[in-house]
């Protein structure tokens, strides 16, 4: 039985009705002028995004040093380079950051791509080295629910037990992953830019020892 | 030998991938949205796809991912099995086509559990290469093969296998 419906499927997924009538010209064409729309609609958010950006700044700029947020990496100092892999988010330690890395000198752009960040909470944004993933944003905090598609990579077993999602939202180019570890630390981490494969590479290189503690 | 621009790799790929597109989403209209898609992607990221030397497998690969992306960000809110017009009557099948009973049969599939079965029985590939096309452990590629077989086999039901297939009088269980 099991033999005969897996023969069946495979003469059902060879069958001559399966095949669209297109032609390469007419759908190469349409796939520029979606690719120029869409570069288009990039730019007006990406204008928009830091339009707002501005605006909230300036909203909320504390007159008060002392009620000042949550120290910010990002906002410190621009393009500064990250030093020795790590970052320090309150008392918290990010890990594993590739040589090169730069705290991203316009957060607001680098953020176009990321959906939701955890709010009122320590984060960085950094431009990654070239050569695949941009921009990695690392917040000590959650969200409630990540955008894409669940995946389970193989490393999830070596982040020290932490209860750990990780996603990838291919239509917008970002891998993401949310974790609270046994001592009730949390973690959010989003990386855009590059193929799925280099997106979840960079996550593992930098969740691995800062989830697990090594 | 990879094609140097992206529009002699379509003009090369497209009815295979065209035909892919179909097999994978089984509907004509949500196959060309797919496609679209996915090349629209691989436009984007044509040194990247030409580089990798595949550039056949891996749109593939681009395609099954958006599929199921798509899925996710779509999915119904009625639990898979109920679409319109699907008979509930087990007994029907013997007023349809045999072919039809299966490709019936295969929409109610969750769009993870046919790309499985698809790669498993049209690109027939091993468990390790389609836990990478899904982006889940080969277990889980496993589990969603079985799961997607039991399906198949609880909608077309035992006689309707044995009718399709020739199968036993006596009636075969799975």
């Amino acid at each position: 039985m099991t033999h005969d419906l897996e023969n069946m499927l495979r003469a059902e997924f060879r069958d001559e009705r399966y095949g669209l009538n297109l032609t390469a010209g007419s759908l190469s064409g349409t796939v520029r002028r979606r690719h120029a729309r869409r570069r288009i609609a990039g730019a007006a958010t990406a204008v928009a995004v830091v339009l707002i950006s501005a605006a909230v700044t300036i909203r909320a700029f504390p007159t008060d040093r002392e009620t000042a947020p949550p120290p910010v990496a990002s906002s410190v100092a621009p393009a500064r380079p990250v030093v020795g892999g790590e970052i320090a988010l309150g008392d918290a330690r990010v890990r594993g950051l590739p040589d090169g890395s730069r705290y991203a000198d316009d957060p607001a752009a680098a953020l176009a791509g990321v959906r939701e960040l955890p709010a009122g909470v320590p984060y960085a944004v950094v431009t990654l080295p070239d050569g695949g993933p941009e921009t990695l944003v690392v917040a000590a905090g959650q969200i409630a629910g990540l955008p894409g598609v669940a995946v389970e990579p193989a490393w999830l077993s070596r982040l020290g037990g932490a209860m750990t999602l990780v996603t990838d939202d291919l239509p917008a180019d970002v891998s993401y992953l949310c974790a609270t570890t046994p001592e009730g630390r949390q973690w959010f981490l989003a990386v855009t830019g590059g193929s799925t494969e280099e997106r979840l590479a960079s996550l593992e290189r930098i969740a691995v020892p800062t989830l697990s503690g090594g | 030998m990879v094609a140097a621009t992206f529009d002699a790799f379509l003009g090369e790929a497209l009815p295979g991938l065209a035909r892919y597109a179909h097999v994978l989403t089984g509907d004509r209209h949500a196959a060309e949205d797919l496609l679209q898609d996915t090349l629209l992607k691989a436009f984007r990221g044509w040194r990247r796809v030409r580089a990798d030397g595949n550039p056949v497998a891996y749109v593939k690969t681009i395609m099954v991912r958006t599929h199921i992306s798509r899925w996710r960000a779509r999915r119904p809110a009625h639990p898979i099995g109920d679409e319109a017009g699907f008979p509930a009557d087990r007994g029907g099948y013997d007023r349809i086509d045999d072919r039809d009973v299966l490709h019936r049969a295969l929409s109610t599939l969750s769009p993870l559990q046919r790309a499985v079965l698809v790669l498993s029985f049209l690109d027939e590939q091993s468990d390790a290469e389609i836990a990478i096309a899904v982006q889940r452990r080969p277990a889980t590629v496993r589990s969603l093969r079985a799961r997607g077989l039991h399906a198949l086999r609880a909608v077309l039901g035992d006689d309707a296998m044995a009718d399709i297939t020739g199968g036993g009088e006596d009636g075969a269980s799975a």
